[in-house]
C-alpha cells in the first residue's frame, strides 16, 4: 500500500464514519440545562458585541464620510475645479479608495443667473468635472453617477454674490 | 346695407376678404371721406371701435357664477388688442350717438340664462346704424363651460371680422415652485382656471404643448436623471417618452412633422437631438464639446434655434434640420438663452443678460437683423409666443417674486396673470 492509497483508504474510513455517526435516530431533545442557556447567553452577548463593534465602525466611517464629502465651489459660469476643490477630491478620493464599498451621485449646481436650460447643463459640466477627477484619482466610473439640478436647488436663498457664490457647487449623495 | 357687408351679402366664416373690404366701405360710410379709405387701405385696419352693452342672466341666478359672460366677452376683446370696447348697460339714443362719436361700428349684446347645471348664451354683433344682426352665436352646456363659450364668442368676432384665429380658448402651461416641489399648472390665457396637473413633490420643468392645450410634454425628476413626460391634460397621469440615457431636458415640438427636439447628455456632454413624438431613434444634432440646449423650431419645422456657449458665451444659433448650416445670430450681448421662434416665422424672442446686468425679453430677425429689447426690471425670462404671434408671455421677478406676465410682441400692453410667486417658465397652447 502506497501513501496515495493510503490516504484515499483513511478518506474512505472518515466518510465511513461520518455515515455511521449520522445513521442513529436523533436523541430526544434534552431539557434545556444551566449550562445550555450560559451557551446561548454567550453567543448572544458575543453577537452584540460584533454587531456594536460593526455599528461603531460604520458610525466613525460615516462621521469620516460627512468630514470628507463636502461641497466644491466653481467660479460663475465655470466647471473648472479649484485648488480648493481638487484638495477636498483628494480627501474624497483616498476615502473611496480606503472604502471599496462607498458609491456616491456626484450633483451639479448653479446659481439663479441664466437661464434654466443651460444652467441644467452647467450644472451637468460641474458634476462631470467632479467625476473625471475622481477618476483619475484612481476610482472606479462605475462608483460615480452623476446627477444635475441646474438652478433647482439652491442650497441658499438670496440674489446676491454671497448666496450665488454658495450655489455654484457640486454636491455628494455618498452611500456604502 | 349695414356697416359689415359688402354689396348686400350677409357675412360668412372665413370671407376675410369681403370682411376686410366691408371696414373700408364702412370707412367711408362712417366718415364720409375720402382721406379715411386710402388711410385705412394703407395701414390695414389695426383696431375695430364696438361698443357692448350689458349682458343680462334673464333665468336663474347670475350669483351661481363669479363672472359675467358679457364682461368675460369684453377682457377678451380688450386683451386682443384688436377692439375698443365701449361699455354701455344699454342702448338708449344718447349711448347710440355717443358710440358712433367714439367711431363704432357696431355693438355686442346678448343674454344668458343659468338654470339647473346648464347654461345657454345668446351673444351677437349688431350694426349701430342699421340695427342689422350681423353675427348672431347661441351656445348651451353644463355651467362650467360658459366661461370657455365667452371666450368662443370672442374668437369668432376676431375671425370674422379680421380673418385670423383668435387666442381667447388658448391656455398656458407653466412651472409653480412650492415647497422646493416645481410642479406643472396650467391656466387660460388670461390667467384664470389656474390648476395642477402635476403633484408628484419632485422638480418638473420646460412644459411645452404638443399643438392645442389637450397635451404636453416635460422634462421631470420623476426619473433620475430627469427624462421627458407626456400628459393628458384633461387626465394627467405622466407617461415617460424617449428614455434616453442621462439627462433629457428642454423639449420643443415641431407640429409639421411631430417631432421633438431635445437636449441630452446621453452621449457626454449637453447636446441636441430630433425624434417623433411617436416614438423612434433619436438623431443627433449637434457634434460640439460644448454646452447645447433650448432648441426652438421655426413654425415651417424647416430650421431650428438653440443656445450653444461654443464661442465661450452662451449664444443664439440657428441651423437647419438635419444639424446642418449652423450660423449664429447673436453678438453684442453677455449671455443668451431661451430661443423662441414666433408662429410668424419673422422673429425670435430670447433672453439676454446685457450692460445692465439683468435679464431681459428681446426678439431679433432669424438673419440676426435688428435685436429689440421688450423688457424692463427684474430678471425676465423664458418667452413664449401666442399662437396668433401677437403677444409673448414670460416670466419676471419685477415685483419681488416670479410672475407669468403676457405682453404684445412689441413689448407694450403688459399684463400680469399670476399672483402666488414663484411662478416660472410660460408655454402658450396652440389653437
Amino acid at each position: 500500500m502506497n501513501m496515495k492509497m493510503l490516504i484515499v483508504a483513511g478518506l474512505a474510513g472518515t466518510i465511513f464514519l461520518a455515515g455511521c455517526r449520522t445513521a442513529p435516530p436523533p436523541p430526544p431533545a434534552p431539557a434545556p440545562t444551566e449550562s445550555a442557556v450560559d451557551a446561548e447567553a454567550l453567543r448572544a452577548e458575543e453577537e452584540a458585541r460584533r454587531a456594536a463593534a460593526e455599528a461603531e465602525r460604520l458610525a466613525a466611517l460615516q462621521q469620516r464620510v460627512n468630514e470628507v464629502f463636502v461641497p466644491v465651489y466653481f467660479a460663475f459660469d465655470q466647471s473648472a475645479l479649484t485648488g480648493k476643490a481638487t484638495e477636498s477630491l483628494g480627501k474624497i478620493g483616498a476615502l473611496m479608495k480606503e472604502n471599496e464599498r462607498i458609491t456616491v451621485v456626484i450633483e451639479g449646481h448653479t446659481d439663479e443667473r441664466g437661464t434654466n436650460e443651460y444652467n441644467l447643463a452647467l450644472g451637468e459640466r460641474r458634476a462631470l468635472a467632479v467625476r473625471d477627477y475622481l477618476v483619475s484619482y484612481g476610482i472606479n466610473g462605475s462608483r460615480l453617477s452623476v446627477l444635475s439640478y441646474g438652478e433647482e436647488k439652491p442650497a441658499v436663498q438670496g440674489s446676491n454674490e454671497e448666496a450665488w457664490s454658495k450655489n455654484r457647487r457640486a454636491e455628494f449623495r455618498p452611500s456604502f | 346695407m349695414n356697416s359689415f357687408t359688402r354689396g348686400g351679402s350677409p357675412c360668412e366664416p372665413g370671407v376675410v376678404k369681403g370682411l376686410l373690404c366691408g371696414l373700408v366701405l364702412l370707412f367711408v360710410h362712417q366718415a364720409r371721406a375720402a382721406d379715411v379709405i386710402i388711410t385705412s387701405e394703407q395701414r390695414g385696419v389695426d383696431v375695430i371701435i364696438l361698443g357692448q352693452t350689458d349682458f343680462p342672466c334673464t333665468q336663474g341666478n347670475p350669483r351661481l357664477l363669479p363672472y359675467n359672460p358679457g364682461d368675460a366677452i369684453a377682457a377678451d376683446l380688450d386683451f386682443s388688442r384688436r377692439f375698443r370696447i365701449e361699455r354701455a348697460p344699454g342702448l338708449t339714443p344718447a349711448v347710440r350717438e355717443r358710440l358712433a362719436e367714439a367711431g363704432a361700428l357696431g355693438y355686442v349684446r346678448g343674454e344668458y340664462t343659468l338654470v339647473g347645471e346648464s347654461y345657454t348664451l345668446k351673444a351677437e354683433l349688431v350694426d349701430l346704424e342699421s340695427g342689422e344682426v350681423i353675427i348672431r352665436r347661441d351656445y348651451e352646456g353644463p355651467r362650467a363651460e360658459l366661461r370657455q363659450a365667452s371666450h368662443r364668442f370672442a374668437d369668432e368676432l376676431v375671425h370674422q371680422l379680421f380673418g385670423e384665429r383668435g387666442i381667447a380658448q388658448t391656455a398656458i402651461a407653466y412651472v409653480n415652485q412650492r415647497a422646493g416641489a416645481k410642479e406643472i399648472w396650467m391656466m387660460d390665457y388670461d390667467g384664470a382656471n389656474a390648476r395642477a396637473l402635476t403633484r408628484n413633490g419632485t422638480i418638473n420643468l420646460n412644459p411645452v404643448f404638443l399643438g392645442n392645450r389637450e397635451r404636453l410634454v416635460f422634462s421631470s425628476y420623476l426619473a433620475e436623471p430627469p427624462q421627458l413626460f407626456e400628459i393628458e391634460t384633461a387626465a394627467p397621469s405622466p407617461r415617460r417618452v424617449h428614455p434616453t440615457r442621462g439627462m433629457t431636458t428642454a423639449p420643443a415640438f415641431n407640429p409639421v412633422d411631430r417631432e421633438l427636439a431635445f437636449a441630452s447628455t446621453m452621449d457626454g456632454r449637453s447636446e441636441l437631438y430630433r425624434a417623433p413624438l411617436a416614438g423612434g431613434r433619436p438623431t443627433r444634432l449637434t457634434f460640439s464639446w460644448t454646452i447645447e440646449t433650448s432648441p426652438s423650431w421655426s413654425p415651417n419645422g424647416h430650421e431650428i434655434a438653440f443656445l450653444s456657449d461654443r464661442s465661450g458665451r452662451p449664444m443664439i444659433y440657428v441651423m437647419d434640420r438635419d444639424g446642418s448650416n449652423i450660423r449664429r445670430i447673436t453678438h453684442d450681448f453677455q449671455y443668451c438663452g431661451s430661443p423662441a421662434w414666433s408662429p410668424r416665422g419673422d422673429r425670435i424672442a430670447f433672453a439676454a443678460i446685457d450692460e445692465g446686468n439683468n435679464m431681459n425679453i428681446y426678439t431679433i430677425g432669424p438673419d440676426g437683423s435688428a435685436p429689440v429689447r421688450l423688457t424692463s426690471g427684474g430678471s425676465n425670462e423664458s418667452p413664449a409666443w401666442s399662437p396668433d404671434g401677437r403677444f409673448i408671455a414670460f416670466s419676471s421677478t419685477r415685483t419681488g417674486t416670479a410672475e407669468i406676465y403676457v405682453m404684445r410682441s412689441d413689448g407694450t400692453g403688459l399684463r400680469r396673470l399670476t399672483f402666488s410667486g414663484g411662478n416660472t417658465m410660460p408655454a402658450w397652447s396652440g389653437f
